[in-house]
């Protein structure tokens, strides 16, 4: 059941990504992007990272989208039927990925049991690895300085869109 | 592992098919009778100037860019309010910590005045 939802899972998160290349109007693109991040979420509960699926929905294809879609608004973009299309650019883009899936295969150890079963070591992990309790532990104990660290940087974010957006300080 | 997501699943192809029923059905069973002003975008009843693909205003921008850095703060408050009890006051302390800076930021953002739409 789990292989198979795997496959169906990084199945249409491929398609979303191809589209995303392949689509010639920048809107449609963004949106086979909220595909192609959705499908990717459903990778990351089979890992047991349900926290992170979670976030991947709510910060990538929620609001990461939304500033995608506002920069295409602002970069003015002629129609695209008057454009003209780079279809190597697809081209080139299948054959570097198709480069690192080979590389990928070829550093799995043991391929046989990850078709049957699943990624090996991730069956290994107890069934509430990646909830938000075990998360938030974690942040709350071991990794504490770097999520404090994290406002700063928080701060500069929203220093730095201030000072570059505004006309007049 | 993945029955224990079965609702969502179902939720999920329920959601699908009650979209696609609606748009669907109505291209199938509406009926279509197309001229050019039928066929031109709605822009209150008056003739189009211009095309859809106008520079839209960086304000928005702004706006989303901000949202984003808030939203970011509210994913890590929500592991945090799972554990509250658990924590005690350590964690309460912690993110009043963590909250307090970006409070400065949002201080920040109010007196520069980034948010109002001039």
């Amino acid at each position: 059941m789990d292989v198979f939802v795997f496959y169906a899972a990084a199945a249409i998160t491929l398609l979303g990504a191809s589209m995303v290349l392949v689509l010639a109007n920048p809107l449609r693109a963004a949106m086979a992007l909220i595909l192609s991040l959705g499908a990717l979420s459903v990778i990351y509960v089979l890992l047991h990272a349900q926290f992170v699926a979670v976030m991947q929905l709510l910060v990538y294809a929620g609001a990461i989208i939304v500033l995608f879609v506002f920069v295409i608004m602002l970069l003015n973009l002629e129609d695209p039927k008057t454009r003209r299309s780079w279809p190597w650019v697809a081209g080139v883009f299948t054959i570097i990925g198709g480069l690192s899936y080979g590389l990928a295969r070829g550093l799995m150890v043991d391929d046989n049991q990850f078709i049957t079963s699943g990624p090996p070591h991730v069956n290994a992990l107890s069934k509430d690895y990646g909830t938000v309790e075990q998360v938030g532990r974690e942040i709350m104990t071991t990794f504490v300085l770097p999520f404090e660290m994290l406002s700063v940087l928080l701060l500069v974010a929203v220093v730095g869109a201030v000072v570059i957006s505004k006309k007049r300080l | 592992m993945s029955e224990s997501y079965l609702p969502i699943f179902i939720l999920f192809f329920v959601t699908l098919g009650i979209g696609g029923a609606m748009l669907g059905l109505a291209y199938v069973l509406g009926p279509r009778k197309p001229s050019a002003i039928k066929e031109m975008p709605f822009e209150f009843g008056s003739p189009n100037i211009g095309t859809a693909r106008e520079r839209f205003s960086v304000k928005y921008y702004v706006t989303a860019i901000l949202f984003l850095v808030f939203d970011i703060e509210s994913v890590f408050i929500y592991p945090w309010a799972v554990l509250f009890r658990e924590l005690g006051w350590f964690g309460f302390v912690e993110m009043l910590v963590f909250v307090a800076f970006i409070l400065v930021g949002l201080v920040y953002v109010l007196r520069k005045g980034a948010l109002e739409w001039e």
